[in-house]
């Protein structure tokens, strides 16, 4: 069997890394490591294999393991929009040590339009790989007229098409129709490939690797308040120069705070983050220990570099701060509450 | 890159030293796990995809491609012999690979299938070297629009399946659909039919209904009390020999060179499948056969050589959409995908230019395994074809747990067990009376497809995005659809004298019925969740199951005219013989069991009375039958906690007790 050029340099360097790794733990994580010792814990993917969470929960599984010394096996339990394996993070017994990767604000969304699902008090955010935004893609010769009333084409799957296409839509003031039923991203660009609809969204990071694979596509806009570093050509949303600041210019105040307001909510809803939580019901001594063990991880080089190798983008944020930003978003959808039921209303 | 030469450092990777032990390796664990009933090729590929990590992707890219032509042809085997399909694909080798083997042509049957494998997998690589260059257009032929007529064509292949009664078969086709139908409506993603259960939400999957409807319900009636049965009669026909079967293949060219194209064609369509190939393929060898038709069904070769040849031949073709557009069309695409996202590989545009040398490695390491899967298995044959001697009344209780414990891998879902116990028992019903088991299996398999196809089409039609007329594929698949509906009216009348009525089907037709009317019931109460289709269907299913129970009263009412004076009576005709008492209550009872105890300790109560009831009647016998029973028990145990290590819900009295 070949071996990868400079594997066996990383492989004989391995155990010096971790040593350093090791020593550049702060102390409370230190404590954790030898509570964590030979424990067997489970990282439950609500989704596919070999999907956009896949690798991430590979390298990030890896990587817990050789800090703490644990075993981390990977469950991949997808299905009902997430839920299935969203609640079995949730509804863990707190002596299995299940812990969850996936984006907490499927909740909130699912919270807007009524689905049945857990609440985000039932989970304890320990800490996100990446921060996502959402991008909205066009076939690369197609013109896109950003004032026009005519009727638009949204391929949707999935069952977040609320906060990342009519939310926005509403923020635009365009007339958008879904076109239901498309099984994965994939089917979706396909579907605008081939122009059965004008447009398609997705995740950012995982829309630039496929329209390098497919060709022929183009993101036109993302669901940013400014430029998203991935698509910096493109359009963006919310915020002072942004889409829905320009077509608003002509209408009066209030019109103009209301759609502003929608475009910044959508902002925030839009984000996606791969954050990794566990059951609200573990002991706190030990989601304590998770926190600490966790942000050490994510945050680590070896981390980095792994992942690099890979092809998989790290931003990563302790579970307080992914926490601050969860509250954010959810705050601001008590505060637009009325205004959400209303809007969830007309779309159904 | 130039393509020859490309092609040139593909072949080259492969038959490379000491590289080409990798597809070999590769091939050898596929053949051995795809003997395990539910592990199929993608399971493998996942344990793979984590220890293959730190190799170098050429290296693992001949391992996936070995993994993914390893699996197809040794699923045949258990079909032919015992009636159980390894893997989806191979069901449509149920049709006449099972009869076969039974007649006395086992050794014919498996070599048969071997050759029309290889055959099969050369034609299809061959077909997907000539049309990669032009993969993209021909890709982007294939819409919702022909997505779903592909799937109705699937559909039309039921009309080739031999069955006695079209009526049942019709019933069975529409009941598969209603199936495929739970879980969540496509279009409004509202849930549906899954009373409250979220596991539920996400529909019934393809191998527990699989492992239920035929594997199930097969060990259910090797289960018996009596100590009998070999798994075919051990009367090898004279005439059967591993020579014979390899030269039928070469007897039919034509139909091999039909079957081939058609599971290529039909693999690559992102989403359709390598099982609607098989199914496909089956109906056009009915269809355009010369000479005896009778024999379809009862044991055919050309029945055999037709799925095994398209189905090989589909491998080349799955893992386009893969490699030209980056997107997941089939399983073995999926894990593809991930193998690619991890080790750095860009698919799509790249693949078939600058690396195309990586897609041709991929390409020839799946041919190669192909071929040396096929030559292992006619080297082998004398010696499989040996497994029909077997007890299979003491291999039934092992496979059971094995199937039970591969289905708990699959996803950790109780869901999945729950599923292929119930569907096992009502498997062994419809088995029993004659209910045949492909349509329905044939109708949940592309019931999914169909609908949500049909879904996406009638939406684009709506919004003028779709003129059905002007797309060269669709009007196609038109005509291939139309064809095959003209062939049907000049079948019908041969399986409409055929038909008979047994009077089990008065009760199955009324319970069905039943079942049926309360779904009904609950969709034309339900909302926007149950679509017009979702309704039509099941009024269909009412409609057809008065039907079967008007005319088979009938028939009753003319032999056992007291059967309406005594009800009690009607219960009879669905009454097993006594030796399956046992098992069948026992595999009801499974399923209490696991809700009750856990996984572990239901096995291991269920293997000790199994034991205990077919033990010597001493009290070492006895005692020798609850100790296996509770070993298997503990041994079930280790393997969900310490080896699968499965994320399984706690049982109800381990919730009641705190443990």
């Amino acid at each position: 069997m070949k071996t990868h050029p400079g594997i066996a340099r990383i492989l004989s360097t391995g155990s010096l890394l971790l040593a350093i790794l090791v020593m550049a733990i702060p102390a409370s994580a230190q404590q954790c490591l030898s509570m964590l010792e030979d424990k067997r814990f489970t990282l439950v993917v609500p989704y596919s294999p070999g999907g956009g969470y896949d690798g991430y929960a590979r390298v990030f599984a890896a990587q817990f393991e050789a800090l703490t010394g644990s075993v981390m096996r990977i469950r991949f339990l997808p299905g009902a929009g997430a839920m299935i394996g969203i609640n079995a993070v949730a509804q863990a017994d707190p002596s299995d040590l299940v812990l969850g990767l996936f984006n907490p604000t499927i909740l909130l969304n699912n919270k807007i339009v009524g689905s049945d699902s857990p609440e985000t008090s039932s989970l304890v955010l320990l800490g996100s790989l990446n921060t996502d935004t959402t991008a909205w893609i066009k076939k690369e010769d197609k013109q896109v007229l950003f004032d026009s009333s005519e009727p638009r084409l949204f391929a949707v799957p999935g069952n977040s098409d609320f906060t990342r296409v009519l939310l926005p839509g509403y923020a635009l003031g365009w007339n958008i129709n879904l076109i239901r039923g498309y099984t994965g991203s994939g089917e979706g660009l396909f579907a605008v490939l081939r122009e059965d609809v004008d447009f398609f969204f997705s995740s950012s990071i995982s829309m630039a690797n496929q329209i390098q694979s497919l060709g022929g596509l183009t993101t036109f806009m993302t669901l940013t308040a400014g430029p998203d570093p991935i698509f910096p050509e493109a359009a963006y949303l919310a915020g002072a120069g942004g889409v829905v600041e320009q077509l608003t210019r002509e209408l009066n105040v209030e019109q103009q705070r209301e759609r502003q307001e929608i475009a910044r909510l959508s902002v925030e809803l839009a984000k996606s983050y791969r954050a990794i939580s566990i059951s609200s019901s573990v002991d706190s001594r030990l989601v304590d220990c998770l926190l600490a063990v966790v942000e050490t991880t994510i945050f680590s080089n070896e981390l980095q570099s792994v992942a690099a190798e890979q092809n998989l983008t790290l931003e990563p944020i302790d579970g307080t701060a992914l926490k601050e930003e969860v509250d954010r978003a959810e705050a601001l959808i008590e505060s637009n509450w009325d205004l959400l039921q209303q809007l969830v209303a007309r779309y159904q | 890159m130039p393509y020859f030469e490309a092609l040139g450092l593909g072949v080259a990777g492969v038959f490379s030293w000491p590289g080409i032990l990798i597809p070999i390796a590769g091939t050898l664990l596929a053949m051995i796990t795809s003997f395990l009933p539910g592990v199929g090729s993608t399971s493998l590929a996942a344990l793979l995809l984590v220890l293959t990590i730190n190799w170098d992707r050429e290296s693992v890219l001949l391992l996936f491609g070995a993994i993914t032509g390893g699996a197809t042809f040794m699923g045949s085997i258990t079909a032919i012999l015992f009636n159980i399909p390894g893997g989806a694909s191979s069901t449509p080798t149920l049709l006449d690979g099972y009869p076969l083997g039974k007649n006395g042509y086992a050794r014919t049957a498996i070599a048969c299938a071997a050759t029309a494998s290889a055959v099969g997998s050369i034609l299809g690589v061959i077909l997907l070297m000539v049309v990669l260059p032009l993969v993209r257009p021909f890709l982007l032929e294939f819409g919702p629009l022909e997505r779903l007529l592909v799937g109705i064509w699937g559909l039309m292949t039921i009309i080739s399946v031999p069955t006695g009664s079209p009526m049942k078969a019709s019933l069975m086709a529409a009941l598969g659909l209603v199936v495929a139908m739970f879980g969540v409506d496509p279009a409004s993603g509202m849930p549906r039919w899954n009373f409250g259960s979220l596991s539920l939400s996400g529909g019934f999957g393809l191998v527990p209904v699989l492992v239920g409807v035929f594997t199930i319900s097969e060990l259910i009636s090797w289960m018996r009390t009596v100590h009998l049965e070999k798994a075919i009669p051990n009367t090898a026909a004279p005439d059967d020999s591993t020579r014979k079967g390899i030269r039928s293949v070469f007897q039919h060219p034509g139909l091999v060179l039909r079957s081939s194209m058609i599971g290529s064609l039909v693999g690559m369509i992102p989403g359709v499948g390598g099982t609607v190939a098989g199914f496909v393929a089956y109906g056009q060898s009915v269809q355009t056969a010369k000479g005896d038709k009778t024999q379809f069904g009862k044991g055919d070769i050309r029945g055999l050589i037709a799925p095994e040849a398209a189905v090989d031949a589909k491998d080349g073709g799955s893992l386009l959409p893969a490699l030209a557009f980056g997107l997941p069309g089939s399983e073995a695409g999926v894990m593809l995908l991930a193998v690619f996202a991890v080790h750095g590989i860009v698919p799509g545009l790249p693949m078939l230019q600058g690396q195309l040398q990586l897609t041709f490695l991929l390409v020839v390491a799946l041919l190669f395994s192909n071929l040396l899967t096929s030559a292992l298995g006619i080297a082998a044959t004398p010696w499989l074809a040996r497994l029909k001697n077997l007890r299979i009344d003491r291999l039934a209780l092992p496979c059971m747990i094995v199937s039970i414990l591969a289905l708990l891998q699959l996803e950790s879902r109780l869901l999945d067990v729950y599923t292929a116990i119930g569907f096992g028992l009502v498997g062994y019903f419809w088995r029993a009376h004659g209910w045949p088991r492909v349509p329905f299996v044939i109708a949940f398999v592309l019931g999914s497809l169909i609908e949500t196809n049909l879904v996406l089409t009638s939406q684009l039609i709506e919004f003028g995005r779709i003129v059905p007329h002007e797309r060269v594929a669709s009007v196609v698949l038109f005509v291939m659809i139309f064809g095959s509906i003209l062939w049907l009216r000049t079948k019908r009348t041969d399986s409409e004298r055929s038909a008979r009525a047994i009077g089990g089907d008065v009760v199955l037709g009324a319970l069905t019925t039943l079942v049926a009317v309360v779904l009904a019931l609950i969709a034309f109460n339900g909302g926007a969740a149950y679509s017009s289709y979702a309704k039509g269907l099941i009024l269909l299913c009412v409609g057809l199951g008065m039907v079967i129970v008007g005319w088979n009263l009938t028939t009753l009412h003319r032999t056992d005219i007291a059967l309406f004076h005594q009800p009690l009576r009607w219960a009879s005709h669905l009454v097993p013989p006594s030796e399956q008492w046992v098992p069948i209550t026992l595999m009801a009872l499974l399923g209490i069991a696991i809700w009750i105890t856990g996984v572990s300790m239901a096995i291991g109560l269920l293997a000790s009375i199994w034991f205990f009831y077919r033990a010597k009647p001493t009290l070492f016998g006895r005692l020798r039958a609850l100790a296996f029973g509770m070993l298997i028990g503990f041994g079930t145990f280790y393997f969900v906690n310490n080896v699968a290590n499965l994320l399984l819900p706690d049982s109800m009295l381990a919730s009641m007790l705190g443990i």
